[in-house]
């Protein structure tokens, strides 16, 4: 490094070159290049580095950004959900996770971190109410992981080591519990047996689940509502029989929906997981995906937790602070002998979610799901009336429906495309992932979607599907 | 800290007085009339004293009573760093084994919750045979061997651990067994042998490394691999166990217990010889097919194999084959060996080389350390 | 006292958010529901019985309490060295843009209208493809540790496809390496052994000789390690794994003092994994959301997650499982933390090719100059003393000698620096190689002042330990709150995660000072 040509950058404080000279004086070097001599000589980089231009004014870099990404398409409306939805976001919340000390925080001490400490636990204290569940851990990636690790720890408490899923499974939450469920060939490999949807009223098959219920049976994974948007009516029927088949029961949720349904824990979950991306946090391009699990209070549960755990604590004042619980049990604590892993998650959002819960409290949450319930059944009326249009399984779902376009002999991309064209995002394409649904989309209709919006889809559609 | 039901609270002390005398004069212990007065002829020091009053130094405050033994064991030093102390036995300048064992076991029938005591592997051992398991035990480092489980690292080390004891109430304090080993002074080429253990409370990282853990995230450990080791076990191969409280994990498994000290012999899961001397077992592998030998780490300074399991002699091992060799051994206490080999002595050098190398040993179901095994 | 920062945190006393409220108050109004009798879409057995025992707030108190929350948070306000993190400044354009461009897009959008994302996440691989020498990268994984699961089931995927996973069950990893490699790997369904280092610092040749075989699935490895100790075999020891038919894995996590100075691939390596959360400046989140970008050799290609971003004049598309019928498929949902991909592109943008080498050079010139003067401090000592030649950008360091003096931990030390308005500093992974460790890394954002405000805390506390040392022990004293008492929370009948379990246990909270 030539100090006297060197020229200082904006994100680098000791870029000057009176510091750099200091540094290196104080450390003893004529160079900085002298400071890598543990890396040896045939094992550094030859050629520079080809990089796109350095933009390091601001201004340029917030113009390139700007531009580059005004390519994206913004539309009128949208109805795209299917574990990633549009729910409003509170400008509250927003700020909140927006401050600095929130934003830009790595770990502190219990009480140097206390106030993200107590967000924290605040956010697993709020979640325990609407699940009516005592033991909530720290957030984790997504629900579906979220889904991954709760069959992993039901494999640990019983030894078993099949999981029955639904059909109806979320095609993209499937794909991370078969990663999680791994291969035959390794240890604590988990065989997922899928048991059959009943696509009359997209439900559980009680039959089938009755017949793949076997004393080799880890888990059941059930979610209500399902992916299908479907109230799962068996689900205390189905999680009665696998706790007599000594199965663990594990349910996945919305907790959107909580003000309005029972939490699964009242109808049998032993362990209950899902996403908190509807409690305040912007779908992010999916990068809102966030995902949490909690259980009864019992150390049966509770020791195979692979999160980190946070428990309220005394000061010998008699304050309350957070600190960990459970800490051995984790990668941190045990390397590969703990259970499953544990790092960065998505700790942001779980505070988003506390400060949602918090604005929402408990009317709030009633009030939504009603909207949500209202809302989304407006527009399957909507949807309903067009001709060729049909909407399956009857009322009882939550924010998504199935609209069947069977009948208009039209494929969903094709009819995806012409409302792309109308400024409109359509349901998300169900065909080729069910092929028992045929050509149908799932559409998203939350507390964001106004009259108008639905009317627009109505339209259209009607006009997509001519 | 001095909460009132912590002034209730006894905890003993016992110093041998001619504990680490030899070390400053080129002894290797002080075990025994003879060395000890080469000891005092070369101008030994009693360093036992001083190291358990930096200890008590560290401890003042804590509210609790302290129990003694009497005279230079204890009350003198006591009395010097101005705790007031309830006394059990006189002993005079000149101790003995019987003294230490004494005063333990007065100690222990009198209700004391745990006893510190400065002193040696020697000392251990004498403590060890005295109550056991009965309370814990913390060791002052004052000997010039002092590879027993139950030595804090330090004399202020050992006060923290007793402060921390005290911290807790009586009997919610998690307890660990620890290996009580010695080396015979007079030899130089000894090898470390097992006496037994003695119980120290969990104190993660302030005990020694011969220390042996009994729960946590460490016995957790201990246990998985062992399990594992029973779960591979070879139908109709002959597999020998050998001696300490990790080995106790896989008899455990197993379904027997015996003493730590014992070698086994079990074929089929199913013990067909226990505690066998170094003919039976000759006898039993010469007519064996394959020969498998499990084994634990002893003591803080690694040893592996050598003349400490003297069971295990010349004729089985060249029965074994390298590659069976299994050894279990609690990740910390290979940490605490400072990147040192595991040791095989065994007396005969062909045998020994056959052993060295880079082996794994396993620290968890399914996990191992290549870890340097050196003769 | 000694020209320290008279620092004191806020103190609000605020309640938990449980214990607040007024039955009926409101802090968000949902839309109305409309008219529609929406009780009837719920079947009977999965209605809701009790509204949730949520608090009651308005929506200022809402604010105010979290404001508070973060005020009684040191969140780098003042100064951070946590080790093995590389704390950065994140420069706040990324908020902005991320707010106004991403918040509101759907992962399940046509990729005609969401081209100009794509251009960043495909820019973005090209970036680090070229950092790295690798041939593609994904962005799916959540952190870290995540990346390294990734990496632990794309092994998997590749043995399996060549029919020797029964056979291949062993990932070799070494006692320095970040636990997460042998953790994930473990729950890939892998076997563990680990190399225990020599006395280089690093483990000899010998032991990972001993260590493959044709057991040997891959080996997941960190160079430098946390202790800023780089392994110069490490091309044998790629070379080794390779002969024994094993893939490699780099943890380029700590990346900072090898950015620019050499590329994984070029020493061999199948795969590595950044985290664009430490090294390329995306914000911690104080745990997330973050990225662990991992890129691997087109020979892996096939079989790491999906989807992935594929361009074709100019426009981009998502290549998804349909078409890469090897891919592991889904390691989360969707295709990683976006606005934190973002943000990290524009930080590249904003450095650059020289940029970028020149926050390498500042970093590893910033970790020696902080060891010049931290090794003056009595009590502190480095870690394997015997290796004399410079760090790179981070240097383990051990107060045992402090501790053994004096008693205090260096989990006092850590409560007594928070005093000051530094923020804990990092200490060692599990399991700790050399006693009460403390491990700071300067980075390349802290100006020289900070770094000597840090050291002068170090010091001041390090003094405190010898002259009084119940200052320490009793620390912290100008937090909001003091020392917390976790000694307990193992216990099934003591730990509560929730306010509800609180309740249950521990009844009314103690008449402290933050009781309501
Ligand atoms: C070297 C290394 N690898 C992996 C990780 C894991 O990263 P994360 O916490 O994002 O999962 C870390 C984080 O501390 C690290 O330092």
């Amino acid at each position: 490094m030539d100090v006297s040509k060197i020229e200082p950058h904006h994100l680098m404080a000791n870029s000057n070159q009176a510091t750099v000279e200091h540094m290196l004086d104080v450390v003893g070097a004529s160079d900085v290049e002298e400071l890598f001599e543990q890396i040896p000589a045939e094992h550094r980089l030859a050629g520079g580095l080809e990089l796109p231009p350095a933009l390091v004014s601001e201004a340029d870099l917030s113009r390139h950004m700007d531009d580059l990404l005004s390519r994206d398409v913004k539309p009128k409306a949208s109805f795209l959900g299917g574990g990633c939805w549009p729910h409003y976001v509170p400008a509250v919340v927003d700020e909140i996770v927006g401050r600095a000390e929130f934003l830009n925080n790595i770990w502190g001490t219990p009480s140097s971190d206390l106030g993200r400490t107590q967000s924290l636990f605040e956010f697993c204290s709020q979640l325990g109410e609407l699940l009516e569940l005592d033991f909530v851990g720290l957030p984790v990636y997504s629900w579906g992981c979220a889904a991954g690790h709760a069959m992993l720890m039901a494999q640990r408490i019983n030894g078993r080591s099949e999981v029955l899923v639904a059909a109806s499974l979320d095609p993209e939450r499937r794909a991370v519990i078969e990663t999680y469920a791994g291969l035959p060939e390794l240890e604590h490999h988990i065989e997922l047996v899928e048991v059959a949807t009943d696509w009359e009223t997209g439900c559980l098959d009680l039959e089938d689940f009755r017949s793949k219920l076997s004393d080799r049976t880890a888990a059941i994974y059930l979610e209500n509502p399902s992916f299908l948007g479907t109230f799962e009516a068996s689900g205390p029927e189905a999680a009665r029989l696998a706790k007599e088949a000594g199965a663990e029961v594990i349910v996945g949720v919305d907790p959107i929906a909580l003000g309005v349904t029972a939490s699964p824990s009242a109808w049998g979950a032993d362990i209950v997981v899902g996403t908190i991306q509807s409690l305040g946090v912007h779908m992010n391009c999916g990068g809102g995906a966030s995902g949490f699990i909690a259980s009864r209070d019992e150390e049966r549960y509770a020791r195979q937790y692979p999160t980190l755990c946070l428990s309220a604590a005394h000061t010998a004042e008699g304050d309350i602070g957070f600190s960990m619980t459970l800490f051995e049990q984790t990668s941190y604590g045990s390397r590969e002998l703990g259970n499953d892993w544990t790092g960065n998650s998505t700790y942001l959002w779980a505070i988003a979610a506390s400060v949602y819960m918090a604005l929402l409290g408990p009317r709030g949450f009633e009030e939504i799901g009603r909207t949500i319930l209202g809302r989304s059944h407006q527009a399957a009326e909507t949807v309903a009336r067009i001709p060729g249009v049909e909407v399956r399984f009857g009322d009882a779902f939550f924010k998504e429906f199935v609209a069947d376009f069977n009948g208009t002999g039209k494929t969903v991309a094709e009819i995806n495309a012409s409302l792309r064209e109308q400024g409109i995002f359509g349901g998300l394409d169900l065909s080729g992932r069910f092929p028992e649904l045929g050509q149908s989309a799932l559409i998203c209709v939350t507390e964001v979607h106004q009259d108008e919006d639905i009317a627009l889809l109505g339209e259209a559609l009607t006009e997509a599907v001519r | 800290m001095a909460g009132p039901t912590s002034l209730r609270r006894r905890i003993g002390l016992i110093v041998n007085p001619i504990a680490g005398m030899g070390g400053k004069v080129g002894l290797r212990g002080t075990d025994g009339d003879e060395l000890q007065r080469r000891a005092r002829e070369l101008g030994a020091t009693e360093m036992a004293a001083e190291r358990a009053g930096v200890a008590l130094d560290r401890l003042r405050g804590q509210g609790f009573t302290l129990t003694v033994a009497g005279g230079a064991m204890g009350e003198k030093v006591a009395r010097e760093h101005g705790f007031e102390t309830e006394v059990t036995g006189r002993f005079g300048c000149h101790t003995s084994p019987d003294d230490t064992r004494d005063a333990a076991l007065a100690m222990a029938d009198s209700g004391v919750e745990l006893i510190m005591f400065a002193g040696g592997d020697g000392t251990a051992r004498v403590i060890r045979e005295s109550i056991g398991r009965r309370i814990p035990v913390v060791g002052i480092p004052t000997g010039v061997k002092m590879h027993s489980g139950c030595f804090a690292r330090s004399p202020a080390a050992a006060a923290d651990v007793v402060a921390e004891y005290l911290g807790h109430d009586p009997g919610s304090v998690r307890l660990d067994e620890a290996e009580v080993v010695d080396r015979d002074a007079d030899d130089p080429k000894a090898t470390t042998t097992l006496y037994g253990t003695v119980s120290v409370p969990e104190a993660r990282s302030r005990l020694l490394a011969a220390k042996s853990r009994s729960s946590g995230r460490d016995a957790a450990a201990m246990r998985g691999a062992c399990l594992e080791v029973v779960e591979e076990m070879v139908p109709g191969d002959t597999y020998v166990i050998g001696p300490g409280s990790t080995m106790g994990w896989v008899r455990r498994h197993l379904g027997f217990q015996s003493d730590p000290l014992a070698i086994d012999v079990v074929r089929d899961r199913e013990l067909i010889a226990g505690d066998v001397t170094e003919a039976e077992l000759d006898e039993l592998t010469a007519e064996a097919g394959r020969v498998h030998l499990v084994m634990g780490v002893i003591g803080g300074q690694g040893s592996l194999l050598g003349r400490g399991n003297q069971q295990i002699g010349p004729k089985t091992l060249e029965r074994v084959d390298p590659g069976d060799l299994i050894v279990v051994a609690d990740l910390q206490k290979l940490i605490e060996l400072g990147s040192s080999p595991l040791t095989v002595d065994t007396g005969d050098t062909d045998i020994d080389r056959r052993f060295t190398g880079y082996r794994p040993v396993r620290i968890g179901r399914k996990e191992s350390l290549i870890y340097e095994v050196a003769a | 006292m000694s020209g320290l920062r008279r620092y004191h945190a806020p103190v609000w006393d605020e309640p938990v958010v449980m214990e607040m409220g007024s039955p009926g108050r409101r802090g968000f109004i949902p839309p109305a529901a409309g008219d529609a009798d929406t009780a009837g879409f719920v079947p009977d057995s999965m209605k809701r019985g009790e509204r949730a025992g949520l608090p009651e707030l308005s929506e200022a108190e809402v604010q105010r309490h979290y404001i508070h929350l973060a005020q009684e948070t040191l969140g780098m306000m003042g100064v951070n060295l946590f080790g093995t993190c590389t704390i950065k400044y994140s420069p706040l354009l990324g908020e902005r843009i991320s707010a106004d461009h991403i918040a509101e897009l759907h992962p399940g959008q046509d990729p005609e209208t969401i081209q100009g994302v794509l251009a960043v996440l495909h820019g973005m691989s090209e970036i680090l493809c070229e950092l790295s020498g690798m041939d593609q990268f994904v962005f799916q994984a959540g952190g870290g540790a995540d990346a390294a699961y990734v990496n632990a089931v794309t092994t998997r995927a590749y043995h399996a496809d060549r029919g020797e996973l029964e056979q291949r069950n062993e990932i070799i990893t070494t006692i320095q390496t970040h636990p997460c490699n042998a953790a994930t790997a473990a729950a890939a369904g892998f076997k563990v052994v680990t190399l225990m280092l020599g006395e280089d610092g690093y483990p000899p040749l010998e032991a990972l000789e001993a260590a493959v075989s044709e057991r040997t699935a891959g080996m997941m490895i960190g160079n430098p390690d946390d202790m800023g100790i780089y392994n110069p075999e490490i091309k044998q020891w790629v070379d080794l794994v390779h002969e024994a038919g094993g893939l490699c894995f780099y943890d380029h996590a700590n990346f900072n003092g090898a950015m620019s100075k050499l590329r994984a691939r070029e020493l061999g390596f199948d795969a590595c994994m950044f985290m664009l959360h430490k090294t390329f400046a995306a914000p911690f989140g104080g745990g997330g959301p973050a990225v662990g970008a991992y890129g691997c050799s087109s020979e892996l290609e096939p079989y790491m997650p999906r989807p992935l971003v594929r361009e074709q004049g100019g426009s981009y598309s998502l290549e998804d499982v349909d078409e890469a019928p090897k891919s592991v498929g889904r390691v989360r949902e969707y295709w990683g933390n976006v606005p934190q991909i973002v943000k990290a592109y524009s930080w590249v943008r904003s450095m650059g090719a020289e940029g970028i080498r020149f926050a390498s050079d500042m970093s590893v010139l910033a970790n020696n100059y902080m060891e010049k003067r931290l090794l003056e401090i009595p009590g502190l000592s480095i870690s394997h003393p015997d290796i004399k030649s410079r760090r790179l950008e981070m240097t383990r360091y051990s107060l045992g000698k402090l501790q053994e003096d004096t008693g205090v931990t260096v989990f006092d030390v850590q409560n007594r620096m928070v005093d000051f308005g530094v923020d804990a500093p990092w200490l060692s992974h599990e399991p700790w190689l050399v006693p009460e460790p403390i491990t700071p890394e300067a980075g390349e954002t802290w100006p020289i002042e900070d770094l000597d405000y840090w050291i002068d805390v170090l010091a001041q506390v390090c003094r405190e330990a010898y002259e009084d040392p119940e200052i320490v022990k009793t620390a912290p004293h100008n937090q909001a709150i003091g020392p917390v008492d976790g000694s307990r929370l193992d216990e099934p009948d003591q730990w509560a995660t929730t306010w509800r379990a609180y309740k249950r246990k521990h009844g009314d909270r103690p008449k402290g000072r933050t009781s309501p």
